[in-house]
C-alpha cells in the first residue's frame, strides 16, 4: 500500500499524538494510583465507610460478701455507670414563633431540676448552636421527647436536629451516701476526646488507672438507606476493671447508723468509726458523720464549710491518741522484761507490783503529770483499768532508763508503725508525727527533750491517725502480727486479676512483732476497761467478751492545748477467743458538759463507748458469731449469772486489792 | 435439538449458580443490615438491665432493709449463728451421668 508522502507524516503525527495522550493517561494513572495512593484511598474510605465510637464502661465497686461465712449473696455494687442522656437545643435553628411552645413542651416532658427549669427558657435566646437544657435524663424520658419532637418538627418544617439528645454515662450509687467519703465520685463533665471521667477523690481517684477504660472504634459501610456492618473492629473497647472492696455494705450501714446516733447524742463536730479484720488488715467498714453524698458532690466542693466532710479523717487527720496509747507502753515494758530475763537480768517491773502513783513529778517536766482520779497504789491491771497517766509514765521511765531513748523510739516506729503511713489505698494518708531526737519543730523547739518519753507513754507529744491506732490494736487482737490495712480485696475483669490481696502469701508477709505471751498480758489488762470499775463499762457488748481502751485528748488549737476542744476515742475488739473485728470510734470535739450519773460527756468512755457497743453488738449478730459470754448481761437481766459471767471473779479480786491498797 | 440442549444445559447451570450466588449475597447483605439494628437492641437491653439492677440495689440498700427488719412483720427474724449453718458440699458430677 502506497501512501502519499505528506499523509505518512500526518499518520505518524497522529499516532504520536495518540501515544502522547495515552502516555499522559498512564502518567496520570501512575500519579493517582501510585504517588497519591494513600490520599485517594483515604478519601474513598471516607466516602464509603464511617467509624463509630464504641464506648467503654468504667469499672464498678463491689461490696465484700466474704465476711459472712456460709451465706452466699448476690454481688452488690457500691458504684457503677448507667446510661443517661442530656437534652440539647440549637437555638439558631428554632424559629422565634415556636420558641415558647417548644420550651414549655420540653419543660413538661423532660422533668428538669429546679435550677435547669429556671434557666430553660433563657437558653433559647442565646446565640449558640448547642445549649444543654436538661441533664441526666433516663431512656424513657428521652424516648418521650423524641416521640413528640419528630412529628412536631416535620409538620412545622423545623430542622429535626434543632432539638437533640446526647448519650452519656452517669456514676450511680444505689446505696446513696454509704461509704461516700471512701468512694467519692466522678465529675459530671468528662474529657471530650477520651471520654475519661475526672474523679473527685477517694478510691475513684486512687484506683482511677484501673477503673479507666479505653474507647473502641468500629467501621460501618455507607449505603443510601442502611448502615452495613463490615465486621471491622478497628479498636476493641476496653472496659475498666472492677474493684472488689473489703468494705461490707451491711457492716458499713450499721456503722453509719450508729455513728450518726452517737455524734448527735454527744453533739460532736464530727465522728468516725473504723472496723478492721485483725488478721488480714481488711477494713470492713469506714464510716464518717456528717456524711458525704457523692451524687451531690458539687454542693460540698462549692462550700468551704462542707469540703471538710469529703475527707476520710480516720486516714488524713493525725491527733494525739491520748490514753489509747497506754497498752502500747505496757507492751513495750513487758517486752523489756522479757529481754532482760533472757539476759539473766531482773525485770524492770512486775505486773503485780505496787507502784506509787500519788505524785507525778518526772525529770524535765515543769508541771507534774496528773490523773483524772487520785490513786495511791496501783498494779498493772489497775493502772490500765483506771487509765493512770502516772503509772504509764513510770513504766516508760524505767524502759528509757534501762534501754535508752533510741531503743524506745525505735520500738514505737518499727514494732507499732508510728510515724509511717500504713499504705492504705486512699489519697492524703497522714504519717502522723513521732518525735525524733535532735530534730526541731517549726517553732524552733526540739521535738524530743528529757520529758518526751513520759508524755509519749500516755499518748501526748505524738500524733497518729485512727488507722494507725486500729492497726496497733489489730496487733493485740491477732496475737502480735503487724497487718497491712487495705480497702481492696481484688481488682479484676473477666477473670483476669490485676490485684489480689486475698492470697495467703500476702498474709504470710505480715511480720510478727510482739510475742503471744506479752499480747495475752496486755489483753488481760484491757479486759478490765469495759467492766465494773473500768473507764468504759458502756462499751460492754452484752453476751460477748471484749477488750479495749478509752482515750480523751485535748486538741491543739493555735499551738496550745485547748481545754474545751477534745478528741475522744474508744478502740477495742471482740470476741476475745477469735476476734472478728477491731473497731475504733472517734468523736471530734464532743460538747463539754457533765452527764449526771455518768461523767463528763467529752470522755471517750462516755461519748464513744456506747457507739462501740452498738456497732459491735449488731456486727456480731450480723456475722452470726455465737455468744461467748452467755451469762455476761446487765445485773437486772434474767440471763445474768454473777458466778458464770466472764471476768466477774477477776474484777471482784481487783476491787478487793484496790480497796486494801487505797482504802 | 442436541445443539440447543448442549447450549441450554450449561446456560441453565450457570444461571442457577449465578442465582444461588446472588441469593446468598442478598441473604448476607440482609444480615449485615440487621447487625447494627440487633447490636443497638442488645445495647439497649444491656442498658435496661443495668438500670433495673440499679433500681433493685436501691431497694436493697442495707439502711432500707434494716428499717424493714425493725418493723413488726420481720422483727421476729434473726441472723443465724455460724454454727447453725450446715454447708453441704456439692460433688462434681461424673462425666456421662
Amino acid at each position: 500500500m502506497n501512501f502519499p508522502r505528506g499523509n505518512i507524516g500526518r499518520l505518524f503525527a497522529l499516532v504520536g499524538f495518540i501515544f502522547f495522550l495515552f502516555a499522559l493517561l498512564v502518567g496520570q494513572f501512575f500519579h493517582i494510583q501510585i504517588l497519591e495512593r494513600d490520599k485517594w484511598r483515604t478519601q474513598a474510605g471516607r466516602q464509603h465507610y464511617f467509624d463509630v465510637i464504641e464506648p467503654f464502661v468504667r469499672g464498678s465497686f463491689y461490696s465484700n460478701l466474704a465476711v459472712k461465712k456460709g451465706h452466699p449473696e448476690i454481688p452488690q455494687k457500691f458504684a457503677f455507670d448507667i446510661k443517661k442522656f442530656h437534652l440539647y437545643i440549637d437555638p439558631e435553628n428554632i424559629p422565634e414563633q415556636y420558641t415558647n411552645e417548644i420550651a414549655s413542651q420540653l419543660e413538661a416532658i423532660s422533668h428538669p431540676s429546679d435550677r435547669e427549669r429556671a434557666l430553660l427558657r433563657a437558653q433559647f435566646d442565646k446565640e449558640s448552636r448547642s445549649r444543654k437544657i436538661v441533664s441526666w435524663m433516663d431512656e424513657e424520658t428521652k424516648e418521650r421527647i423524641l416521640k413528640w419532637w419528630r412529628p412536631y418538627a416535620k409538620k412545622r418544617h423545623i430542622a429535626s436536629n434543632a432539638v437533640f439528645v446526647v448519650g452519656d454515662t452517669e456514676r450511680c450509687h444505689p446505696f446513696g451516701k454509704l461509704a461516700g467519703q471512701v468512694l467519692h465520685t466522678v465529675r459530671a463533665q468528662k474529657d471530650e476526646e477520651t471520654q475519661q471521667a475526672y474523679p473527685t477523690g477517694g478510691l475513684e481517684l486512687s484506683q482511677d488507672p484501673f477503673l479507666r477504660g479505653k474507647l473502641g472504634k468500629r467501621r460501618l459501610l455507607r449505603s443510601p438507606r442502611h448502615f452495613l456492618e463490615t465486621n471491622m473492629v478497628i479498636d476493641c473497647p476496653i472496659d475498666g476493671k472492677d474493684v472488689h472492696l473489703t468494705i461490707n455494705h451491711c457492716l458499713q450501714a450499721i456503722a453509719e447508723e450508729e455513728l450518726e446516733r452517737g455524734v448527735r447524742a454527744c453533739r460532736a463536730r464530727c465522728g468516725w468509726a473504723l472496723m478492721m479484720d485483725p488478721y488480714t488488715g481488711e477494713i470492713l467498714a469506714l464510716a464518717q458523720y456528717p456524711f458525704f453524698f457523692p451524687d451531690n458532690y458539687q454542693s460540698y466542693f462549692n462550700n468551704p464549710t462542707l469540703i471538710e466532710d469529703t475527707k476520710v479523717k480516720a486516714i488524713t487527720d493525725a491527733n494525739e491518741p491520748g490514753s489509747i496509747m497506754k497498752p502500747v507502753s505496757l507492751a513495750i515494758a513487758l517486752k523489756v522484761n522479757k529481754l532482760r530475763r533472757a539476759e539473766g537480768k531482773a525485770p524492770i517491773f512486775s505486773p503485780d507490783e505496787k507502784i506509787d502513783t500519788s505524785h507525778g513529778s518526772f525529770p524535765g517536766r515543769s508541771r507534774p503529770i496528773t490523773d483524772t482520779h487520785f490513786h495511791h497504789w496501783l498494779n498493772m491491771h489497775m493502772g490500765v483499768q483506771k487509765s493512770s497517766n502516772i503509772y504509764a509514765a513510770t513504766l516508760i521511765g524505767r524502759v528509757v532508763k534501762t534501754m535508752g531513748n533510741g531503743w524506745y523510739r525505735n520500738e514505737l516506729e518499727t514494732t507499732f508503725g508510728f510515724g509511717k503511713t500504713c499504705g492504705i489505698e486512699l489519697p492524703g494518708e497522714s504519717a502522723g508525727v513521732l518525735p525524733t531526737p535532735g530534730k526541731k519543730h517549726p517553732n524552733g523547739r526540739f521535738e524530743w527533750s528529757v520529758p518526751t518519753p513520759y508524755s509519749l507513754a500516755f499518748g501526748h507529744n505524738i500524733q497518729a491517725t485512727s488507722l494507725q491506732m486500729a492497726r496497733v490494736y489489730a496487733l493485740f487482737a491477732n496475737g502480735g502480727t503487724l497487718v497491712e490495712p487495705t480497702l481492696i480485696r481484688k481488682i479484676e475483669k473477666n477473670g483476669v486479676t490485676a490485684v489480689d490481696n486475698t492470697s495467703p502469701e500476702r498474709l504470710a508477709r505480715f511480720p510478727r512483732v510482739i510475742d503471744q505471751d506479752i499480747v495475752d498480758q496486755v489483753v488481760r489488762a484491757m479486759k478490765f476497761i469495759t467492766k465494773r470499775g473500768g473507764t468504759a463499762p458502756a462499751a460492754n457488748i452484752w453476751g460477748y467478751t471484749e477488750a479495749g481502751k478509752t482515750g480523751t485528748s485535748e486538741k491543739i488549737v493555735n499551738g496550745t492545748y485547748s481545754k474545751n476542744n477534745h478528741v475522744s476515742t474508744f478502740v477495742g475488739f471482740a470476741p476475745l477467743s477469735h476476734p472478728a473485728f477491731v473497731l475504733l470510734v472517734c468523736m471530734d470535739e464532743p460538747a463539754k458538759f457533765y452527764i449526771p450519773g455518768k461523767g463528763p460527756n467529752q470522755q471517750g468512755g462516755i461519748c464513744c463507748a456506747p457507739v462501740f457497743r452498738e456497732i459491735g453488738r449488731r456486727t456480731l449478730e450480723y456475722l452470726g458469731i455465737p455468744l461467748d459470754d452467755p451469762y455476761g448481761w446487765p445485773r437486772q437481766d434474767p440471763r445474768y449469772d454473777p458466778k458464770k459471767a466472764d471476768w466477774n471473779r477477776e474484777i471482784e479480786e481487783l476491787e478487793i486489792l484496790h480497796k486494801r491498797w487505797n482504802g | 435439538m442436541r445443539f440447543f440442549a448442549k447450549i441450554f444445559i450449561p446456560i441453565a447451570i450457570v444461571a442457577i449458580a449465578l442465582y444461588a450466588y446472588i441469593e446468598e449475597h442478598n441473604r448476607l447483605t440482609k444480615m449485615r443490615i440487621e447487625v447494627p439494628e440487633l447490636a443497638k437492641k442488645l445495647r439497649l437491653l444491656e442498658e435496661e438491665n443495668t438500670r433495673l439492677q440499679f433500681e433493685s440495689e436501691k431497694f436493697q440498700n442495707p439502711l432500707h432493709l434494716m428499717e424493714l427488719a425493725r418493723g413488726p412483720h420481720f422483727s421476729h427474724l434473726r441472723h443465724p449463728y455460724q454454727n447453725d449453718i450446715i454447708t453441704i458440699p456439692v460433688k462434681p458430677q461424673k462425666e456421662g451421668s
